[in-house]
Parts: C-alpha cells; structure tokens; sequence
C-alpha cells in the first residue's frame, strides 16, 4: 500500500514536471506563466513532501 | 569372547555408509543431493553432481578459463544491449539536433515531445531490465528453498547437527530479506526513481536531480543495512551452533572411549575417519549449490551489466550532439540500471551465503 502510494505521488510528480515543461516552451517567461510555474514548483514539493511521508 | 567382542565390533563399524560402494557417492545421496541435482536441471544450470565428484577428488570445479569466457560473454552481452538502446535515442537525438540546426534556440514545444519520446524508449527498456531483475530474484530464492534442507542435511551428516536446524530459520529470512525487502520494495522503488528521472529532466530549469539522487542512495543503503544485518546474524548462529555441536561431539567420543571396554578407543577414532568423508561431502555440497546460485545467476547478471553499460555508453557517446536532456535521461537510466543490478547482487549474495554454508562460510 506505502508503496502504490509512492508510485501514485511519483506519477503526480511526473505530471507537474510535463505541465512545467510544456508551459515553459509554450508560453515562454510572460508573468501568468511565471506564477502558474510558481503555483506548479510548490505542488511538485508538496508532492516529493508526500512521497517522503509514506515512505516513512 | 575377544573374537566376539571384535567380530562385534565389526559390525558396529559396518554402517550402511560404510557398505556402499564409494561412501563419498553413499552419503551425498544420504544428503538429497538429487534433489539438489534435480533442481540445477529444471533451472539450465551445471551439471553439479560432476562439480561435486571434482570437489571430492580435490579439483576446483570451475573451468580455467572462466574469466576469459565471462569477459567475452559480456562483450557480445553489451553489443547486444547497445543497439537497442542507440536506436531508442537515435530519432528524438536526430530530430533535436535538425531542429537546432533549423530553427535554432527557439525549437518550441518539439524538444519536449523529443525528450517524452527518449523517456518512453528508455522507460520500456528500464522495465524489462526490472523484469530480468525480478525473475532473477525469485530464482534465487527457489534456490535459498532447495538448497537449505539438503545443506542442513549434510551439516548434521557431520555432526553438524545444530548448525543444520539454524539454516531452516535462515533460509526463512532469506525469503523473506529478498521477497520483501528487495522485490517488494527496492524494485518499486526503482520504478519510482525512473518517473522522478524522466519528470525531473523535461525541463532546463525545473530539475529534480537531487531528489533522484537521495531515492537511489536510499534503495543501495537500505539494500547495505539488510545484507548486513543478514550476514550478521548468520555469522552469529552460526559461531553459536559451532560452540553447541562442539560440545556434544566432545562428549559422545568421551563416552565411546569410556562406556565401551576395550574397543571404545578404536570406534571413537572409526567415527572420525566416517567423519573426514562426511567433510567431504559437505564441501562437495556447499560447492554444488554455490554453483548452481553462480551458474543461474550469470546470465540475469551479464543482462542487467550489459542493460546498465550499454546506457551508460550511450549517454556518453551521445553528449556532444543530443539534446542535454536527453543525456541525462539516458545517464540517470543508466544509474537506475546499476541500482538494479546492486538488486540483484544482493539477493545472489543472500542465496550463496545460504547455499555456500556447506563450505563453513561464516563459522557454518
């Protein structure tokens, strides 16, 4: 179960990076774009946050 | 009355061991060493019951030219592993660099689908290579499971008896180390190190390096803890069962020497030549299932050696024209390739010192 959990947080992880990345070649450094990846870093920590959480 | 005492004696001395025709070949089969034997074949492994007549006659039973032939093994291995993992990179690299050339820093969203595209090859092959891992793994510990009882039984053929019921329990917890620890969590774990690697590498500027870093270091370390304490606690038994079987050896001489009149002396001294071939054949044992957890475990290994080197080559061959990205992709693949091959290892290790006990590895 820890261990789906992980997987699950790894996969949301996974997702915030492509939505990152694509945002960043799409809509290049304009300041929507520069807080939707703000609002896109501190998901993908509380998502490495979540990850930690089960493990331990 | 001395002719019946020694005619008595006579027959006391004529064990069944004694009576077969190569006590040796008696008392492996007292073991179970078919089953041992049995096993070997239904895996593709040595044939161990020649390995174990060549430990008996005192020959190493290994070829000499083992090292030539495993090096030229994992040549052609790698050579193998190679192409695939070239051709997996070969159209996102192209396809990036003719971007670059064509439209130069502005490439726009095609870098990104170039760098999926690498993740997906790399992925694919990230998930047979843990397949290979797998099965591995669970060879080994089939061979944990049928190793133990005929090595226990060779142990207690020697006297060795409370040194053979500690290898049952062991050979539980080596199930359990590799089925738990090893499958159930290291390779999940491994899996998640590859999602982190290919998320963490889309983009230039959102990197999660570090936090691939700390997952590989956490799986090798937990791995380094268990093999540790694994060994520690065999290491222990086993110096302690050595102390208990000691002692009783010393006292069942001292009682053939003194309960029985005038032969005990000579019955005490037969035991100990029975017992030398008994050594013997324990060592041909322990040697026979070394070989087999060797001679199953050479082929995954050379696979995932191959898998991790070919990777590795291909990032570094690749670095002056790919896209940085995928570099690192392919770099930190490479990394999860060598995190599963230390998986691996582990888990052959557990399985060897278990089958290898036969061979007095640590006080056994």
């Amino acid at each position: 179960m820890t261990i789906q959990a992980l997987e699950e947080a790894a996969k949301g992880l996974f997702g915030i990076c492509v939505t990152v990345a694509a945002l960043e070649q799409l809509a290049g450094e304009g300041g929507p774009a520069r807080a939707f990846r703000a609002l896109c870093a501190l998901a993908a920590t509380l998502c490495a946050l979540r990850m930690f959480a089960r493990l331990f | 009355m001395r002719r019946l005492i020694l005619l008595a004696a006579l027959l006391f001395l004529m064990h069944p061991v004694a009576l077969a025709e190569d006590p040796a070949e008696a008392q492996l089969e007292k073991a179970g060493f078919s089953d041992l034997e049995a096993l070997s074949e239904s895996l593709g492994g040595p044939d161990v019951r020649e390995a174990a007549r060549a430990v008996l006659s005192g020959e190493l039973p290994i070829g000499r030219d083992l090292p030539a032939r495993a090096l030229r093994q994992l040549r052609e291995a790698v050579k193998r592993a190679l192409l695939p993992a070239l051709s997996v990179l070969a159209v996102p690299v192209l396809v990036a660099l003719s971007l670059g050339m064509v439209l130069g820093a502005d490439r726009g969203p095609l870098t990104l689908l170039c760098r999926l595209s690498a993740v997906y090859g790399l992925g694919r092959q990230c998930a047979a290579a843990m397949s290979v891992a797998r099965d591995g793994m669970r060879v080994a510990v089939r061979i944990a499971d049928a190793a133990a009882p005929v090595v226990s039984a060779a142990l207690t053929l020697t006297g060795r008896a409370a040194a053979g019921a500690t290898l049952t329990p062991l050979s539980a917890l080596c199930a359990d180390a590799v089925g738990n620890a090893l499958i159930g969590w290291g390779l999940p774990m491994c899996g998640v190190a590859a999602i982190v690697a290919a998320g963490g590498n889309l983009s230039e500027r959102f990197r999660l390096d570090r936090l691939f870093r700390l997952i590989c270091r956490a799986v090798t370390w937990g791995m380094g803890m268990m093999i540790a304490a694994f060994v520690g606690i065999m290491a222990l038994q086993g110096r302690l069962a050595a102390t208990r079987d000691g002692a009783s050896s010393q006292a069942l001489r001292q009682a053939l020497r003194g309960l029985v009149p005038l032969i005990g002396g000579s019955v005490s001294d037969s035991s100990g030549a029975l017992a030398e071939t008994a050594v013997a054949v324990r060592s041909a044992v322990g040697a026979s299932g070394l070989l087999i957890v060797l001679g199953t475990a050479a082929h995954p290994a050379l696979k995932l050696g191959a898998h991790m080197l070919s990777l590795k080559l291909a990032s570094a061959l690749l670095e002056p024209v790919a896209d940085p990205g995928i570099t690192r992709i392919a770099a930190c693949y490479g990394e999860i390739a060598r995190v599963l091959m230390a998986l691996y290892a582990g888990s052959v290790l557990l399985t060897a010192l278990l089958a290898g006990a036969g061979l007095g590895l640590l006080g056994f």
